[in-house]
Parts: structure tokens; sequence; C-alpha cells
């Protein structure tokens, strides 16, 4: 099997767990010890992205991430930092931002069925040079042949590369070979995987994704993102490389990494319980695990049952406010 | 009569048809799009209308000169069609986020925009939303931050709608900002797929330390909400004003009247309602 390449997204969906708290100091020193292990590929950001920073999702609480970037590209010629980047979320004028700090890697993004909304974004950054990658959010909700209609769209607007995303850990590995067959049998541009473990299958998904053709892997080290967590980027390299597949990076040093998240945010390394069992199998956004718990509180409801109505009402990210619309409507009924 | 010409064959140019020509006192002289075989011709030629196929030079040259041109193209194409009416004396109501003249909401300040060539409608959002910032702001002149999140269903998001997304948050935010007195404001758009489409939804939020009186802040929403149910019946409050820790949020739907798309699209609707409501008074 041939290695993959990483793409480590520990300080952008990391944002989720710790409520975009990452300082600028820890991302120093985090950036640091990835670039040790192995790593060129690092993004980095609030966990919705550019322009994600709000009352709705969360603030980002250290403006300063920005400078920390600009300072690492300078320091590490071949180290590539991206940014995610919602259409709806983020601007123009935040894209500029971002390539002004030193940002090359734009990881463009949509749900899964609206890839024409980031035509005009890659427009706008391929006029710039920098490298483009199309993401196809929450890919589980819809056909293969249709994600991969999406993802051809993706490749003509300019994208070098086509991710999707388990954004609610809800596929299993035979839906992710299904969908990396037809994906890759309609683009020319390489495919990767992002995974999420609402349902423990966070690696067994990219192995499949791996075995099946991808090329690029999303992780975090300790699994450390949005709602029961990403792939463990240091378990899905133990694994390959007890394979003899040899993935160039330093293990010793990946587990150290992960040993720095522990032990930075002992109380928000991700777990899955109950409530990522059921957001994976109803298929609601993982990071929204937060804002289902502060719902139910405030309303006094069922977490369950908001997270059942959000997965039967097909409720997608950025729609955080539907949470709380949600949990008002059931306790409306409930009063009845 | 006042002559309209409607340029734009999308989903927003279809329904303004329709609205127009339910509404005494306007004569469509046109209705202008640039492809000849295109849905939204078709559908105004067996509604009756004028079509040509030649965009604003079809407008100036085929039909009749109109006193009043909706612009539903996109903001790129905006200033071209602006320069044009401009020199032919036409008045332009902007459908387009491209916030080149005046921008208008009839709850904040129709009477002011009367005298302006070139009125915009800033957004569907914007539309949505002002009038519940305008309730929060009356209540609590010293707010300095409002964020507005709308959801618009995919059914209801056309071509335009998704080339324009960035213009679409940089003109909305610029607009509450200014016509509030509001200092920072954030705008996010979402669109989703669910099937059946949603009715469009805004959500407003504030910090919760902004709010001084929230039972005066509440009626005052509900105040600005009745003057919008006027021109825009299908607007509601779908959560009331709510606090939840350092945020408060309140969330209204719009649900749309029907005349071209069905009422999901009441994204359509409210700046459609809010842009006859302009062409009313002109």
């Amino acid at each position: 099997m041939k290695p993959p390449l990483f793409y480590d997204v520990t300080l952008r969906d990391g944002s989720h767990a710790n409520q975009h708290g990452f300082t600028a100091e820890f991302c120093s020193s985090y950036i640091d010890k990835a670039y040790s292990s192995g790593l060129r590929y690092l993004e980095v950001g609030h966990g919705n992205g550019l322009g994600g920073s709000s009352l709705h999702i969360g603030r980002l609480k250290d403006p300063l991430l920005w400078d920390v970037v600009a300072y690492k590209v300078s320091q590490y010629q071949d180290l590539k930092i991206g940014v995610h980047v919602i259409p709806g979320l983020a601007t123009f004028e935040d894209l500029q931002l971002a390539s002004e700090a030193g940002i090359t890697v734009f990881r463009i993004a949509c749900h899964c069925t609206e890839a024409d909304t980031t035509e005009t974004y890659m427009d706008y950054v391929s006029q710039q040079g920098y490298e483009i990658w199309g993401l196809l959010m929450m890919a589980h909700m819809i056909k293969p042949d249709q994600l991969a209609r999406e993802a051809k769209k993706m490749e003509s607007y300019g994208a070098s590369r086509i991710v999707f995303l388990d954004s609610a850990g809800a596929l299993t590995p035979s839906m992710v070979e299904r969908i990396t067959n037809e994906i890759l049998s309609v683009v020319d541009v390489p495919l990767g995987f992002h995974a999420h473990n609402n349902l423990h299958a966070a690696v067994a998904n990219s192995l499949a994704a791996v075995a099946s053709g991808c090329d690029s892997i999303d992780a975090c080290a300790r699994g450390y993102g949005a709602g029961a967590g990403n792939l463990s980027l240091e378990a899905l390299v133990a694994l390959l490389e007890k394979d003899e597949c040899s993935t160039g990076l330093d293990l010793k040093q990946l587990t150290e990494l992960s040993g720095l998240i522990e032990k930075q945010f002992p109380t928000s390394l991700p777990i899955v319980d109950s409530l990522s069992t059921a957001t994976g199998y109803y298929g609601v956004f993982s990071g929204f695990k937060p804002k289902i718990i502060e719902a139910a509180v405030s309303f006094d409801v069922d977490p369950m049952d908001i997270i059942a109505s959000l997965g039967q009402g097909q409720v997608i990210a950025g729609q955080e406010d539907q949470i709380i619309a949600t949990a008002s409507e059931i306790a409306r009924e409930r009063r009845r | 009569m006042k002559k309209i010409a409607i340029l734009g064959s999308g989903n927003i140019g279809c329904d303004l048809l329709v609205k127009c020509q339910e509404t005494d006192g306007l004569k469509i002289v046109s209705f202008a799009g640039r492809h000849a075989n295109s849905r939204g011709l078709e559908f105004a030629l067996r509604r009756g209308a004028h079509i040509t196929d030649r965009s604003m030079e079809g407008v100036l040259e085929d039909g009749e000169t109109p006193d009043i041109l909706i612009d539903c193209t996109s903001a790129a194409h905006h200033q071209y069609n602006y320069d044009l009416c401009k020199k032919h004396g036409i008045r332009i109501v902007d459908m387009t986020p491209a916030k080149l003249g005046v921008s208008c909401c009839p709850v904040v300040n129709l009477e002011a925009c009367l005298d302006a060539d070139n009125i915009n409608m800033i957004s569907c959002g914007g539309q949505a939303a002002m009038p519940i910032c305008l309730g929060i702001k009356q209540a609590n002149p010293e707010i300095e931050y409002i964020e507005v999140v709308s959801t618009i269903s995919s059914a209801s998001a056309g071509p335009g709608t998704r080339k324009n997304i960035s213009q679409y948050i940089t003109t909305t935010q610029k607009a509450i900002r200014d016509m509030l007195g509001v200092a920072s404001v954030k705008v996010i758009i979402n669109i989703t797929p669910a099937i059946p489409p949603i009715h469009m939804k805004t959500s407003i939020l504030v910090d919760t330390e902004a709010i001084s009186n929230e039972p005066e802040t509440r009626s005052s929403i509900e105040s600005v909400a009745a003057r919008v149910r006027t021109y825009s019946p299908g607007y509601y409050i779908s959560v009331d004003l709510r606090r939840l820790g350092g945020k408060t949020i309140c969330q209204v739907q719009v649900a749309g009247s029907g005349h071209y798309l069905p009422a999901y699209a009441g994204n359509l609707d409210i700046i459609n309602c809010a842009a006859l409501e302009v062409i009313k008074k002109l």
C-alpha cells in the first residue's frame, strides 16, 4: 500500500473541542513539534474556518494566530499552512487577509450538494496562484454518484485535489470505498478523506479510504477535533507502519504530539459517548455537540430528541441556530 | 401608469413579474434576459409580457422606454446597466448586491430613498434581518455588535445568488451598519438542500450584556415585525428573543407568497415585496 499524504487539521478541527480557544503560543509549539515529526501540511484556525468566529458558532479567543502562521512559514520553507474556507462564512476579504499571513493552501469547502457556491472563491484564490483543494462536507447525506458530480464541478473550477468529509462520522468502510471509487471514476485530480469518530469508525474508514485509492488523509493528534473527534493521526500511522507501509513520519514524535494535546486540554479530549453515537447514527454534524447540550439544558429537553429531530430535518453544518429553534419547538410541542 | 422593465430572467425577475402584474398602476413594458430559450423568458411570454433576449440593449431598443428598471442580474453587471439607465433618465431599483445606489429597507428608510436614481434593495437576508435589528436597536441604542445568520433552501438559490455570496455578505453587513448605526455587523449565509425545502430562516444574535431590557426589546421587535407584515405577509417570529448564556438570539422565518416559486422561497419574497413597496411609492 502506498502511504497517504497526512494533512494535520488539529489546530483547526480541534478548535471545536476547546471552543476555539487555541492560543498563539500553543499553536507555535504544536507546529514546531509537528514539523519535526515530519508533517508538512497543517491547518490552523477557527473550527469552521475563515470567518467562523461569531456568537453563532463561537468566537476565536486568540486573534494572534495569524502572526504565528506568518512566522512559522518563514521559519520552515517547506511547511504549508492551510485554511478551511466556507463561502457564506468567509468573504474575499478573509481570503486576502489569509494570503497576506502566509497561507498557501486554501481548502474551499461547502455542503456536499452545493459545489457551485465555491466557484467564485476558487477563482479568487487561483488568480493568486495558491494551492486549492475542494472539500465536500457532510458526504453521508447524498449518494456516491451525486457526490462525484459535485466533485467534478470543483475540479472544473480549479481544485487540484478533492476531499470528502464524513463530518458527522456517519459513514461505514464500505460506503467510503464506494464513494472513493465513484469520485475517482470521474475526476482526474487526487482524492482525500476526512473522518470523524462518532461511531468509532474513523480508523476503519480511513484505512478503507487509503485501500481504495484516496491518497491524502486528514487527521488530528489524539483525534483532537469536533464532537467525538477525528481520526487519530498517530493511530493510523502506527497501523500503516505495522503493515510495512512506510509513512515517513516519526511515530515516537507523533505520540509526543498527542501527549502535548493531552497535557494542554485534559478536560476536552474527545470521547465516543451516547450523544456521539446518536449524532453518528442520525448523521448530525459533529461540531454541534456542545450546542446541543447547551440548548437541551436551556429548554429542559432531552438532547437525544434534539439530535433525532435535527437528523430528520437534514440540518447541515452552519445551522447552529437551528439547534436552538429545534429545542424551542420540542419544548413548545410538549406544552401543547 | 408607471412603466416598468425587468432585467434578468431568473427567479427574482420572474417572481417580480407576477407581483408587478398583480399591482394596480404598474405596467410591464419589457422583460429582458440573455438566452432566447430560458425558462424565465418562456414564463414571461406565457404571462403576456413583451420579452427580449438582448438584456439592457433589448430594453432600450426593442420596447417602450420604462420609467423604472428593476435590475435582477448580478453585482458584476449592475454598473453597466446603471450607466445606461442614467443616460436615458431611467430610475433603477437594484436587486443585486452591487451597493452603488442608496440602500433601502422599507421599515427603516423608505421615504428617504424616494428621490434617489438608484435604490439598492440590499439582499434577502438584509430585508429579513434589518427589521429585527431595528427593533433591537430602538430598545438598546448603545448596541455595538449584531450578527445575522440566514439559511435559505438550495431550491431557491439560483446561479446569481451562488456567484454573489461574498458580495452578499459585505453588502448586507454594510447596510445594517450604516442604516442603523451599529459599529460592527457580521453576516453569515447557509444554503441547505433539505427536502422538503425549508422556509427562509434568519437568526439575529447579540451579546446578552447588550440587552438592557428584555421585555421592552421583545415588544420593540414585535412592533417592527408587524409593520413588515403589511408588505410581506409571510414574515413571522419563529424563536422569541431568547437568552443562552452570553448570547441572545431571535429567529424569524419568511414564508413566500408562492407567486413564482413555492412558499419555501421566502428569501425571494421578502426582497421582492420590499422592492414592490418602493416601486409603488416612486
